[in-house]
């Protein structure tokens, strides 16, 4: 692992990987702090457009889009009360305030070492944490396999948005997408409508661009913003020559970057949850919560580092059971695809160089960070808000079909992705989440597949599904997140019938 | 009217010197070389690495290889059927996947739909089986499945790829039964056997030996007459007494009504492609099993494949009807 590490280190220091490293992390910046733009429509138009480049130059770009949007979105959120990403939400409670009293400079420099602290203990967290977990994956056959996507699908389901109900049904529309191709259990062809194209299944490339990027920019053209923000509006301050005050900021950022590495490894979660847990946690074990709210400059910390130590250890189960976690992860996992690489144990074991590097693109970009958010950057970065939303539309429809026809050379999964789009571009309208659908469309297959395959190992026996101790466990994680809305419903009615008395 | 017959007497007059230039002047523009699966692959590495050789042994012609993946090489097969035979679309195809799509499937292209021109490589399958497994050799395998039939678990990618079928010909050259698990790919297949969780698996040497040589699995043997040069210390099933040769052969195909002289002139480039000495190392670097054979060779090897599996087919169809 050692030697891996170093090898990869070597890599890295490449013109082309220094570079695509910086740059990455600028358009991550610049992505995150256009509230019209997120990580995952970022990632979206990146993946495909990367194709031709190398391995590494390409997850080096992800890497730093990835951490760069993570502190990008503070700055609309800081400045503007204009959360960049959903992730900056938390970030406003106290960002804005803090504007508000003229500290505009501060908060903004408290986000940018919030984002690259929580982003550096993240990656640690994947470099430690992944490799062992790849070797232990091993042991895990197809009844394990089944278990692990049934958790994510349920938990994702469940625990995304506020309604499980449309969640569900979110992440049943995607199990039906991954029903069309190839039956590998039976050699049988579904659902290909005599297409050839369609007879390997839905690319799970298309998917994610159809539905992650489509849905925002029709949206962006509804909303037509002719005009973007007025220069009167983006007052950062002189800024006091004061260093920031590092100390009183390590608590909070050691317990939200834990939160934010657990709220990353279980799946169904993404940057925004951990935000929210570690800000609600800062304010909590605070000595004086009702400062929170006003300006308190632990909170902008709390919000920052909780989004940004999400954003590795998100990929722990991605890179070594081949199961993201969330919409990002999944993005991550199309990239990876895009290059040849397949996500599970066999990553770490025949493309370590490739894997151990990417890992050290994630410690470097969120470095990076330090550096490329600096004031005058992000000065300048401010000004990127000024750009009317309605001119970026067009410009992202071009590097969409650009992208993904340079991959296959496929007409068909053009169209395809329009039609993906469209019907995400519904499925938002009528406020279903679309994340449950994109991990139901890679999940599902993994659970069809690998409940079968085990159902053919043991001719038959279900028991032989809860054989292992592993099975059992996850089994039972299963049953647990299952039962989590009941108890919702089950606290909700009691209040009700305590509120009627 | 007049119009008509000027255009239809212009295009009779066009046609014929400028075909028979084309001939005579191949390749004067670009050919484009498809290939049926994802960049990255190991076609995909065959055709990017043979490009240039190609190029240099056509007389300084203008390749360029596009992937058009999809149906395991389904769509390029179809599409490079329906092309214009010009030798201008050329496409690489994998042996015997060419063959397998076309049982069970939407598919509508033949053998008898292409003009074929000289192979590159020949890598023979190969069974691997656990660390944690009694089978050392080809006959503890054989005698395990005759012992108990049906209970040896043997893996490979999806049912009617060319692992499946390897392990139907072993079955019926044997005359054993094992239990075949599908698997996405090989990649999966090969982690429940080193995870123990199926016996063994079928697989392309190159691949199998690299797990072999980590101590990761066991390679029993190849489903090859011959053993091969990266792994020449492995067994082969023909010399326990079971004769299949089953292998990834890739060559050169173009649509049917192709120029007898453009597929010579192709097949030649083909040939001193192989015997370049710059392509052999590059060949040796990336693990390639390098063959030669000519058109009428390649196509004999496809339709005896495509014949066994009809009868394969005839008696025991592996797709459900």
């Amino acid at each position: 692992m050692i030697e891996d590490l170093l090898s990869a280190a070597v890599a890295l220091m490449a013109v082309e990987n220094v570079v695509a490293m910086v740059l990455g992390t600028l358009i991550g910046i610049v992505i995150g702090a256009l509230p019209g733009l997120t990580t995952t429509i970022g990632l979206a138009i990146l993946i495909p457009l990367s194709f031709g480049l190398s391995p590494l130059v390409a997850l080096g770009l992800m890497a730093g889009l990835y951490n760069g949007s993570m502190y990008g979105g503070a700055i609309p959120a800081i400045l503007l009360n204009i959360p960049g990403t959903p992730a900056a939400i938390a970030t406003t409670f106290d960002g804005y305030p803090m504007t508000q009293q003229g500290k505009a400079a501060t908060a903004l420099r408290i986000a940018c070492y919030s984002s690259a602290v929580g982003g550096l203990v993240s990656a640690f967290a994947l470099l430690l944490l992944a490799p062992p977990l790849s070797m232990v994956t091993l042991a895990f056959g197809p009844p394990e396999y089944f278990w692990i996507a049934a958790f994510g699908l349920v938990s994702i389901a469940v625990l995304i948005g506020g309604d499980p109900i449309k969640g569900i049904l979110s992440a049943l529309l995607g199990l039906l997408i991954a029903s069309v191709g190839m039956d590998t259990v039976t050699g049988r062809i579904r659902f290909s409508f005599g297409r050839l194209e369609l007879v390997d299944g839905v690319n799970i490339v298309v998917v994610l661009i159809g539905l992650f990027a489509l849905p925002r920019v029709l949206q962006m053209a509804e909303d037509a913003a002719m005009t973007g923000v007025r220069v009167a509006d983006l007052k950062i301050g002189r800024g006091d020559s004061t260093p920031v005050a590092v100390r009183p900021l390590i608590p909070t950022w050691t317990r939200s970057s834990i939160i934010g590495v657990l709220v990353g490894i279980l799946p169904g979660a993404g940057g925004n949850i951990a935000a929210f847990l570690s800000y609600n946690e800062a304010k909590r074990s605070d000595r004086d919560p009702e400062s929170f709210g006003r300006g308190n400059p632990r909170g902008v910390a709390a919000a920052e580092a909780g989004n940004s130590s999400d954003n590795a250890a998100s990929l722990i189960p991605t890179l070594t059971l081949g199961v993201p976690g969330n919409a990002i992860a999944a993005l991550i996992m199309g990239g990876l695809l895009v290059h040849g690489l397949q996500p599970g144990p066999s990553l770490f074991r025949d493309n370590s160089d490739i894997v151990y590097g990417f890992v050290l693109q994630m410690m470097i970009t969120s470095v990076l960070l330090f550096a490329l958010g600096g004031m005058i950057a992000t000065r300048i970065f401010a000004q990127v808000l000024r750009v009317p939303q309605v001119m970026l539309a067009p410009m992202i429809v071009a590097l969409m079909c650009l992208g993904l026809f340079t991959v296959n050379n496929s007409q068909f999964e053009l169209f395809l992705m329009i039609g993906f789009g469209l019907f995400g571009y519904v499925l938002t309208q009528m406020q279903f989440p679309l994340p449950p659908m994109i991990l139901g469309v890679i999940l599902g297959g993994m659970a069809e597949q690998n409940l079968r395959t085990a159902l053919l190992i043991s001719r038959g026996d279900w028991w032989h599904l809860l054989a292992s101790p592993i099975s059992k466990g996850i089994a039972g994680l299963v049953v647990l997140v299952l039962l989590v809305p009941l108890l919702r419903m089950l606290r909700q009615w009691r209040a009700t019938a305590r509120d009627g008395t | 009217m007049k119009k008509m017959t000027t255009i239809t007497a212009m295009s009779l007059l066009a046609v014929s010197p400028v075909a028979a230039l084309a001939q005579a002047e191949f390749p004067s523009r670009q050919i484009e070389l498809m290939i049926g699966f994802s960049a990255g692959g190991n076609l995909d590495i065959l055709a990017r690495q043979a490009e240039p050789f190609l190029e240099k042994h056509m007389g300084g012609a203008d390749i360029v290889v596009i992937n058009r993946p999809g149906a395991g090489g389904a769509l390029m097969q179809t599409q490079l059927a329906g092309a214009t035979p010009d030798g201008y679309t050329l496409g690489l195809l994998s042996m015997p996947g060419v063959v397998t799509v076309l049982f069970g499937g939407d598919v509508d292209y033949g053998v008898d739909d292409f003009e074929y021109s000289g192979t590159f490589t020949f890598e023979p399958h190969s069974i691997m089986v656990g660390m944690d497994t009694p089978y050392e050799t080809p006959e503890d395998l054989i005698a395990a499945a005759r012992e108990n039939p049906g209970e040896v678990t043997i893996g490979g990618a999806g049912i009617g790829s060319a692992a499946h079928l390897a392990v139907k010909v072993l079955e019926r050259a044997a005359d054993v039964r094992f239990s075949f698990i599908p698997s996405p790919g090989s990649a999966e297949m090969q982690n429940q056997v080193m995870g123990g969780h199926i016996d063994g698996g079928v697989t392309t040497i190159s691949s199998s030996y690299t797990r072999h040589q980590e101590n990761q699995a066991r390679v029993i043997g190849t489903l090859s007459g011959e053993r091969t040069s990266v792994a020449p210390e492995i067994a082969t099933f023909a010399e326990a007494g079971y004769e299949v040769e089953w292998g990834a052969l890739r060559g050169i195909a173009a649509p049917k009504g192709t120029p007898q002289e453009v597929m010579d002139k192709i097949t030649e480039a083909v040939r001193l492609t192989l015997e370049d000495p710059e392509f052999q190392a590059v060949a040796e670097q990336n693990n390639m099993l390098l063959r030669y054979m000519d058109g009428d060779q390649f196509e004999a090897s496809v339709r005896s494949v495509y014949a066994d599996l009809e009868e394969i087919w005839a008696e025991e169809p592996w797709v459900e009807q």
